[in-house]
């Protein structure tokens, strides 16, 4: 039993210790948190163009769908939604693959599946530009199967800076797609196989034993790897910036340019704002999917 | 038995078309770094390899520059992010400790939060602070930047080591007179080593391939690779080879890096490098 005087001076250690880190959380964090806030309101004198006055026009502006910012928040929303779509989707696929056919993942596979968890995005992004652009390897194959072979268009369709966000959809899917097969793979391993032999006895089929079986079962832990997977990508900032076309923006881009390029820091903060506000919904349903998740396990 | 060996076959097709699209990128930046001949009616393989562009690249003093900023960057932040977050992380983790103090949890929670967040709009909310004080394109300032993101993943890797210590090894030392940073040092340090490391490379590593900040609040005085390379594809001088020779800076220490962490610490969470 430790007396009262004790218990104090150890919490008052305790919080000295974590003090060097509060403060560091507190002034390169929360700080330009509250920054970009206020200045989203008009409130500050921080940059060209704000006047120190509460005024709601850059949300207006944001919002206005005559405006360039709605269609870049749309745009991300889009690109980000098809790459977890498919990252998740092959992740799963694959995942699946290995646990019907018996195939443990060896060594070997183990070490390669993490390869691009473990790339750096600038140089990631890098190795598709050099990949999609027109003198890359898929670039030229793309020209010669659709131009050349089924003479389908006169032109090849651009895979970089392109404004359906091909090469941001292609670089985010190879990036992420490991994640989701190494955390589905590990959720399936902990499923007892005497669900899928029963379900055989019962003349149920591979398809049946996925949608009735594995889904339900790893359900929780497919939507966090799917939330997680989108949240990667909706706040990436190399991947679109060098993959990304001029228009239509994906929104780390669009506030980059706006603030710093073209100087209307109203737009940039408001845009962040908006930007940390979603970030922030899809990482609390993302720890809300893991708590389920952990609870399912 | 037929049957048997066409399953084979599929698992072994399936398996080599995975390893291939996962190599393929990989591959690609090796490819364009050594290529030195390369002509575009032999578009699928260079006709020669050689050291050119990299012997070209340390020939350009920015570059050396950049690299020397990056590693060095890297290792201070590495360096100071251990130090801001080993204490706390003793109080976060350490059993004998956890569950004390509202305020204490409060800032546990709020260290996770940058990992959820934009690091550009980070970075434009730093922009006046960085004014303010006098760290626009400072070293100091980006290796402050660099650390918002290296100390959750830091922080995370520490908090699971101390988790693993029985509380009864401190109570121990404490009943027979030892000091908090005694225990600190004597007691967990030696059994959180793994952790520590894990943390430290987690740091390191994050802060390599940082692109963001460094462009936002570190350029033009304070160049890095990372910057360097989107130079030369993003830039007004489109250079691939160059590019990848000078990815092959970032690339082999991160993958060599991240590789040690895993063997260091089965099980860790994953860190996505430099977004």
């Amino acid at each position: 039993m430790t007396s009262p005087r004790t218990s104090r001076r150890r919490q008052f250690g305790d919080l000295l210790m974590v003090a060097p880190l509060a403060l560091f959380l507190g002034t390169m964090v929360l700080v330009p948190l509250v920054i970009a806030v206020l200045s989203s309101v008009g409130m500050t004198t921080v940059a060209p163009g704000l006047t120190g006055e509460f005024t709601l026009q850059g949300f207006r502006e944001f919002f206005d769908p005559t405006k360039p910012s709605l269609a870049a928040l749309w745009f991300t929303f889009k690109v980000t939604l098809v790459t977890t779509a498919i990252s998740t989707g092959l992740g799963l696929a694959l995942a699946l693959f290995m646990r019907f056919r018996r195939i443990a993942l060896g060594q070997v596979m183990s070490f390669l599946v993490k390869i691009p968890l473990f790339m750096p995005y600038l140089v990631t992004a890098f190795v598709f530009w050099v990949l999609l652009y027109p003198k890359g390897y898929i670039g030229i194959l793309t020209h010669k199967l659709l131009v050349e072979y089924l003479a389908l268009v006169e032109q090849a369709p651009a895979l970089i800076s392109d404004p359906l966000g091909i090469g941001i959809i292609v670089c985010g899917s190879w990036m992420r797609f490991p994640y989701a097969f190494v955390i589905i793979h590990g959720l399936l391993q902990m499923i007892d196989p005497s669900y899928e032999e029963a379900a055989r006895t019962l003349g149920a089929r591979t398809g049946r034993i996925v949608r009735r079986v594995y889904l339900p079962l790893v359900g929780y832990g497919l939507l966090s790897v799917a939330l997680l997977n989108f949240l990667a990508l909706f706040i990436a900032f190399s991947i679109p910036f060098v993959l990304g076309a001029s228009w239509p923006q994906f929104l780390s881009v669009f506030i980059y340019v706006n603030a710093k390029d073209q100087g209307n820091w109203l737009a940039g903060y408001t845009a962040s704002v908006v930007y940390i506000v979603i970030a922030l919904a899809i990482a609390t349903f993302y720890t809300r999917a893991l708590q389920r998740a952990k609870t399912h396990a | 038995m037929r049957r048997h060996r066409a399953q084979r076959w599929a698992n072994h097709a399936v398996l080599g078309l995975v390893a291939l699209l996962i190599l393929l990128p990989v591959f690609v930046v090796f490819e364009y770094a050594f290529a030195t001949k390369w002509f575009p009616a032999h578009w699928w393989f260079p006709q020669e390899f050689g050291m050119r562009w990299f012997e070209r690249l340390l020939g350009l003093g920015n570059i050396v520059n950049a690299m020397i900023n990056s590693y060095m960057i890297a290792a201070i932040v590495a360096v100071t992010t251990l130090l801001v977050t080993f204490p706390a992380a003793y109080v976060f983790g350490a059993r004998t400790r956890r569950g004390d103090s509202r305020l204490i949890r409060l800032v546990e929670g709020f260290s996770s939060v940058p990992l959820a967040f934009p690091t550009i709009a980070v970075g434009i909310g730093l922009l006046p602070v960085y004014a303010k004080l006098g760290l626009l394109s400072s070293l100091p300032g980006v290796v402050a930047a660099h650390m918002i993101m290296a100390v959750p993943y830091a922080l995370r890797a520490m908090v699971g080591s101390f988790i693993m210590v029985p509380p009864e090894y401190e109570e121990a030392a404490r009943n027979l007179g030892a000091g908090r940073f005694y225990v600190l040092r004597r007691i967990y340090l030696p059994l959180v080593w793994p952790g520590v490391m894990a943390g430290g490379i987690f740091a390191f590593s994050w802060s390599l391939n940082e692109f963001v900040l460094v462009l936002l609040l570190g350029y033009p005085n304070i160049e890095t690779i990372p910057v360097q390379i989107y130079q030369f594809v993003g830039g007004y001088y489109l250079h691939p080879q160059q590019a990848a020779a000078l990815g092959l800076f970032l690339l082999v220490p991160t993958l060599a890096l991240m590789f040690l962490v895993e063997r260091t610490v089965r099980g860790s969470t994953v860190v996505p490098a430099g977004a």
